[in-house]
């Protein structure tokens, strides 16, 4: 906006304008002074008896004696809490009503609910923590660890390759990266290795990641000495998903459970890049072997 | 010479070659217990996620056991070695042949998911 639109803005006239509108403030001001209460007279004892039912006929050896009121010449002037030496410390009864420190009361016909000394309320608890405005809880130090090995994965598919959908995600503000999402983007990782022009291990070869791979686990190491934790990892994900390979639900083993596949091949990973490990039936694993095999041989002189 | 091993051997198979020359190693199919070219045996063991399998390999005079063989090759070895490896490549059990073709049977206690395989070169 250029500055001719200010060209008939006048200051002393916006300030006389000011000017007048604190004066009809000051206006009502005087119209409600005579409603205010008088401060210092409530103050004064002598001007406010205590609270009795015995004045009232109808109602008196009705209503139980309630114990005397509060010493309005000692009542507190800060607000306070009975922690000090009473067993009921912590909860302060209901419908006790209590004078501000200008003599006011608030009446209600409702009980409110017991105000719980340790508890966090949404105002912010003893803690002295602040209040959160939005956003998941924070992230402890594991957490903020996976968050970043989940960044430093998806910038290494993103050079590998641009397109992938986990790239274009949308997540929620409070949403954190756990174990398994990694996993998924180690899985699009190889994948992407393994469609590169001049892989050895490609889908197409028979040796690398089969178009049945839907979940995963992270490999510990090349070798095969497997927890009852992987294997139960990846039975779950091969009855659920099948063989990466071929996509049977039948492992073809003796015991019945899934062959535990490293991709890439721990033979054909001499540069020991991470490895994920992927359910496989029996006939696949044996005829990946086969292709291995003559891979490594090829690779002799 | 009779050697003996127990292994649960990588993608649950042997291969059996001459390890010095140039193999041309065999596709698989679904549903046999070995496949071979003239190079190369790739022979089904037990399932590497079961359990181990006994291997035997030696002279076939030496290792011989009553039955009719399950496999009976001659494999070319131009090297006079021949040799019982992983998928992987890594050596389980190598011996010298006396000729450039070499016969070897192979016996197993089952014909489907064997734990126990015996090996004879002749």
């Amino acid at each position: 906006m250029s500055s001719a639109a200010y060209q008939g803005f006048d200051p002393r006239k916006f300030k006389t304008l000011l000017g007048s509108a604190r004066s009809v403030s000051d206006q009502w001001a005087d119209l409600l002074e005579p409603w205010q209460p008088d401060l210092e007279k409530l103050k004064d004892k002598s001007e406010l008896p205590p609270p009795s039912t015995t004045g009232i006929p109808s109602l008196a050896g009705i209503l139980p004696v309630s114990p005397p009121g509060p010493d309005l010449a000692n009542r507190p002037t800060q607000p306070t809490t009975r922690q000090g030496n009473d067993q009921n410390a912590g909860i302060l009864p209901a419908g006790l009503s209590t004078f501000l420190i200008d003599g006011t009361e608030t009446l209600s016909d409702a009980f409110p609910d017991p105000v719980i000394i340790g508890q966090q309320y949404a105002a912010g608890g003893p803690s002295g923590r602040p209040p959160r405005r939005g956003g998941g809880p924070p992230e402890g130090p594991v957490g903020r660890f996976i968050s970043q090995v989940y960044e430093a994965k998806l910038r290494t598919l993103a050079e590998l390759d641009p397109s992938n959908e986990l790239l274009t995600t949308i997540q929620a503000p409070d949403w954190r990266p756990s174990q398994s999402n990694i996993n998924k983007i180690d899985l699009e990782i190889i994948k992407a290795r393994q469609r590169a022009p001049g892989a050895i291990d490609s889908q197409v070869s028979g040796i690398g990641i089969g178009p049945f791979a839907r979940e995963s686990i992270q490999a510990r190491s090349g070798r095969r000495d497997w927890t009852e934790e992987e294997r139960a990892e990846i039975n779950r994900i091969g009855s659920r998903y099948g063989c990466h390979t071929c996509g049977t639900l039948e492992p073809g083993s003796a015991s019945g459970t899934f062959f535990l596949d490293h991709q890439s091949p721990t033979r054909l990973n001499p540069s020991g890049q991470n490895q994920i490990v992927l359910p496989q039936c029996m006939s696949c694993s044996v005829r990946q072997g086969g292709l291995v095999s003559s891979t490594v041989k090829r690779g002799k002189p | 010479m009779r050697l003996t091993t127990s292994i649960r051997p990588a993608y649950s198979q042997v291969v059996i070659c001459d390890p010095t020359a140039k193999v041309e190693v065999p596709l698989w199919e679904r549903g046999v217990p070995f496949v071979a070219s003239d190079t190369c045996i790739l022979f089904m063991c037990y399932p590497e996620i079961d359990g181990p399998t006994g291997i035997t390999f030696g002279d076939g005079d030496d290792v011989q056991v009553h039955g009719d063989p399950i496999c009976e090759r001659m494999l070319k070895t131009p090297g006079r070695q021949i040799a019982v490896e992983t998928a992987e490549g890594d050596g389980i059990f190598s011996m010298p042949t006396t000729g450039t073709e070499t016969k070897v049977r192979i016996w197993s206690n089952r014909s489907w998911l064997p734990d126990k395989v015996i090996i004879g070169v002749d």
